[in-house]
């Protein structure tokens, strides 16, 4: 806000303050500092758009609770900035040829908040948890594919059973995640269903209050060390973290900048400036992995089962225009359908629709697509008219749209609820286009995003049924060795493309403000925040 | 009397019922299928069927909507899926930070309102006038959640006055009673203008300044004692237009309240919170307009009096 437009906003109010305004101010003199310093090591507080919905790991899907999670709960593995698995609550692991069988050793000493120790029969415990109905299991549950059983081989030795071959890193990168925090069996058990309002895990930090609409707080667990050897320390710094849920994208960044809270998640790109250019703050961003923001293009539905029309729209889309002139620059462009920071994901999908609007007009030409009296396309008296459903932002659909006019396809794009998005989806002549994004550190997402078992289950969007990309994506998730793996999700990313199934937009990225004393704090691999080697200097 | 109110009471019942029936038929038209929602990636058509089953969304509507009115009878909202506490005991938990907004709102309205209105009527026709109606213009005019962002920007972010977010103490309430308060002080203050200027022409103030009373006395003893009747009737009738304000600028301020708990179960997609908190909400809102209407009677004697020669 500028100088003027202020003064003339206090003159404005002037009358209606003129009763409060009495001088002095004396609560006003200094802003409450968020991190009034607890004992030892200072605290943190953390403004999240939304309130987790549960802080059980297993049951959840949420990305808000993860980043609440990933403090309470240590993993057996922890996937480092480098991409590779580093030993945390297992110090080490090995598997059998055919990678049905896994084995990790366990580490010694570990114990859970509630006193009770950390062992082989607690994983199991877990494990056996996750794939449990009565845990309703979000995501996990899926991540953990053909789990067949597990068995404590001595005090710290587990071995996981797989009913078909599951790879090293795609299994690695599952129990990296924070939906496989270790759990404390005893307190799972006592509390019930009750466990993901009071969670209880080996992690560097234990839970002390849940405030409905208000704020989570986390307090440090004396006597932890068993930080991943990929930290730079054994312990953390900060002595207490507190989450505070604040919706309104405006009041995060203003509650920074008066100093109600240390750092902000999710700020939106216009006020990215102001905080680039400040020196008291420093801006962290991370491109997400996974899937980027897609608009899906739906192969069953009539007007876009002609391939040549579902090219012509990729080759219509100014994707640039869309990332430098709606978000500033302030993302990353996808062409492909994993998002660039993926491991596996290929260069070779960058340049494959490159924006060429009059190749888009004479693709639809050819598919016998001409132009109608209102610049729509007209085929057999039918217009190209394509129904888009977005979630949350209307800008890229609205940008989209214009770009469309140009080729003569009419877009009606609306915004729904992601109720009916997923209800529009599991029918195929509901929708033309819609546009989910979901994040995944392992390329294994594709299964879940093309597999034709899970077309009508309102993820698989294209519904492309296609025995040869189902036999590819089978083969990816159970191919041991890593090069492979990445070859054959090299070839099944191409296939995606060459069929225009879907029109990647950009990769969804984190973009955190901190204050600059806020020392070391990154985002870890799925691009939530990681506060163990955080510390505050002044 | 005694007649008056009890047909006041047994008028709100079909409206209660009224609005019962509509938040129950809002939800089962809602587009999307909730219960694929909540299963999230692990969707399977066992895992589908199993919770509709324990929702008792298999069964027809008829049967659906009977099992609600007897656990309304019984006070029972149900369970919420998301917090795993009866909706009942979590719309409770957040009613006083909505009540204590909406308040301070009220009496932000008020004070604010009477302020500008008398001040504009004693001052009719000078640039004070002019001044203190176009604040009341604007205060109706703007929308609440966007003057909420302007007063953060000033008054936190710039002026460094208030704190922004959270509960606790009463420099934390300013701000958002003030965007809770505005458009009603607008309203209000512009009604007041309008009763003072009628109450200035009146004989008996023509008679209180003839007898030689000093304008302050004037005003205050004479002309804002029966100006004000209407301008405390309107107030009341706003109470409930300030609690749907206070609604939404509890997010604006990231305050607790029952805004931010339906905000929060819509996005987690719990159906029976955001259904408890609708039907909690919108009788609130009839018990506040009835609890208004009864106080008339009391007030004023024309409207119980009107009320039986009707008869």
């Amino acid at each position: 806000m500028s100088l003027r437009s202020l003064v003339a906003l206090r003159g404005m109010l002037v009358a209606g303050v003129v009763a409060l305004s009495l001088a002095g101010m004396p609560w006003a003199e200094t802003p409450r500092h968020a991190s009034a310093a607890p004992a030892g090591g200072g605290a943190i507080v953390i403004a999240i758009r939304a309130e987790p919905d549960t802080l059980d790991p297993h049951a959840t899907g949420s990305r808000r609770a993860y980043a609440v999670m990933k403090n309470v709960f240590d993993t057996l593995v922890y996937r480092g900035p480098d991409n590779k698995f580093h030993p945390w609550l297992a110090e080490s692991w090995e598997h059998s040829a055919d990678g049905k069988t896994y084995r990790f050793r366990l580490r010694r000493g570990v114990r859970f908040h509630d006193g009770t120790p950390f062992n082989a029969e607690a994983v199991v415990f877990n494990l056996n948890r996750i794939v449990d109905p009565a845990t309703r299991s979000r995501t996990a549950r899926a991540l953990l594919g053909p789990y067949e059983r597990s068995r404590a081989v001595n005090a710290n030795t587990v071995e996981i059973t797989f009913a078909s071959t599951v790879s090293p890193s795609g299994l690695l990168d599952s129990l990296s995640q924070a939906w496989f925090g270790m759990v404390s069996p005893a307190a799972a058990r006592a509390a019930g269903a009750d466990f993901g309002r009071r969670p209880v895990g080996t992690g560097p930090y234990r839970f002390r209050e849940w405030r409905p609409q208000n704020q989570i707080v986390l307090e440090r667990f004396p006597g932890y060390d068993w930080g991943s050897p990929a930290f730079n320390r054994k312990a953390p710094a900060l002595g207490e973290i507190t989450f505070r849920f604040i919706p309104e994208d405006a009041t995060r960044v203003a509650a920074l900048e008066r100093g109600e809270v240390d750092l902000v998640q999710e700020v939106a790109t216009d006020a990215v400036e102001r905080f680039t250019r400040n020196p008291t703050y420093v801006v962290v961003r991370g491109v997400a992995p996974g899937g980027p923001v897609i608009f899906w293009l739906n192969t069953e539905a009539e007007l876009l089962s002609d391939v040549r029309v579902r090219k012509a729209i990729l080759h219509g889309f100014n994707r640039n225009g869309l990332v430098r002139g709606v978000y500033q620059g302030h993302v990353v462009p996808a062409e492909g359908p994993l998002s660039p920071s993926t491991w596996g994901y290929t260069k070779k999908v960058e340049g494959l629709y490159r924006y060429d609007p009059s190749r888009a007009k004479r693709l639809l030409e050819e598919a016998g697509w001409t132009p109608g009296p209102d610049g729509t396309r007209v085929k057999g008296g039918r217009p190209l008219a394509l129904r888009l459903g977005d979630l949350f932002d209307r800008r890229r659909g609205e940008y989209f749209q214009a770009n469309m006019r140009q080729i003569g396809v009419h877009i009606e794009f609306r915004l729904v609820s992601s109720a009916e998005l997923f209800g529009m989806t599991r029918r195929a002549g509901d929708y033309e286009m819609a546009s989910t994004w979901y994040a995944s550190s392992d390329p294994h997402i594709l299964n879940l995003l093309f597999h034709s078992s899970n077309v009508g289950t309102g993820f698989a969007i294209s519904r492309w049924r296609d025995q040869t990309l189902d036999a590819k994506l089978a083969e990816a998730f159970a191919t041991m060795d890593d090069a492979r793996r990445a070859a054959i999700y090299e070839e099944i990313q191409l296939y995606i493309m060459e069929r225009a199934l879907l029109v990647p937009l950009y990769a969804e990225t984190e973009i955190d403000a901190i204050k600059a004393r806020f020392k070391g704090y990154r985002l870890d691999r799925g691009q939530y925040p990681e506060l163990f080697e955080v510390v505050i200097q002044d | 009397m005694g007649l008056y109110v009890l047909r006041r009471l047994v008028s709100a019942v079909p409206v209660f019922v009224g609005i019962a029936t509509i938040v129950f038929l809002v939800l089962q038209v809602l587009p999307g299928d909730p219960v694929a929602m909540m299963l999230g990636f692990s969707v399977t058509a066992e895992a589908t069927a199993r919770l509709r089953a324990e929702l008792g969304l298999d069964d027809p509507l008829w049967v659906q909507y009977v099992r609600y009115w007897r656990n309304l009878a019984r006070g029972d909202l149900g369970r919420s899926m998301s917090m795993d506490v009866p909706v009942a005991q979590a719309l409770w938990a957040q009613f006083p930070a909505t009540l204590q907004l909406t308040v301070a709102g009220m009496g932000c309205a008020i004070v604010l309102g009477m302020l500008l209105g008398v001040l504009a009527a004693v001052r009719h026709h000078t640039w004070w006038d002019t001044a203190t109606m176009t604040v009341a213009l604007a205060g109706v005019s703007i929308p609440s959640f966007w003057l909420g962002l302007l007063l953060i920007l000033a008054f936190a972010v710039h002026l460094n006055w208030f704190p922004i977010t959270g509960q606790g103490g009463w420099e934390r309430l300013v701000l958002p009673a003030v965007a809770v308060g505005l458009r009603a002080a607008g309203l209000l203050a512009r009604l007041t203008r309008s009763s003072v200027l009628e109450v200035l022409r009146d004989d008996y103030v023509t008679t209180a300044r003839a007898k030689g009373a000093p304008e302050r006395r004037v005003i205050f003893h004479h002309v804002l004692r029966n100006a004000l009747i209407p301008v405390v009737t309107v107030a009341g009738l706003q109470f409930g237009q300030l609690m749907s304000g206070a609604v939404i600028i509890e997010s604006v301020f990231a305050r607790e309240g029952l805004g931010r708990l339906i905000v929060y179960g819509i996005m987690q997609r719990d159906i029976l919170l955001v259904q408890g908190a609708a039907l909690f909400l919108a009788t609130t809102y009839v018990l506040v307009n009835l609890a208004v209407d009864l106080s008339y009677a009391v007030l004023d004697p024309r409207i119980r009096l009107g009320a039986e020669a009707a008869r």
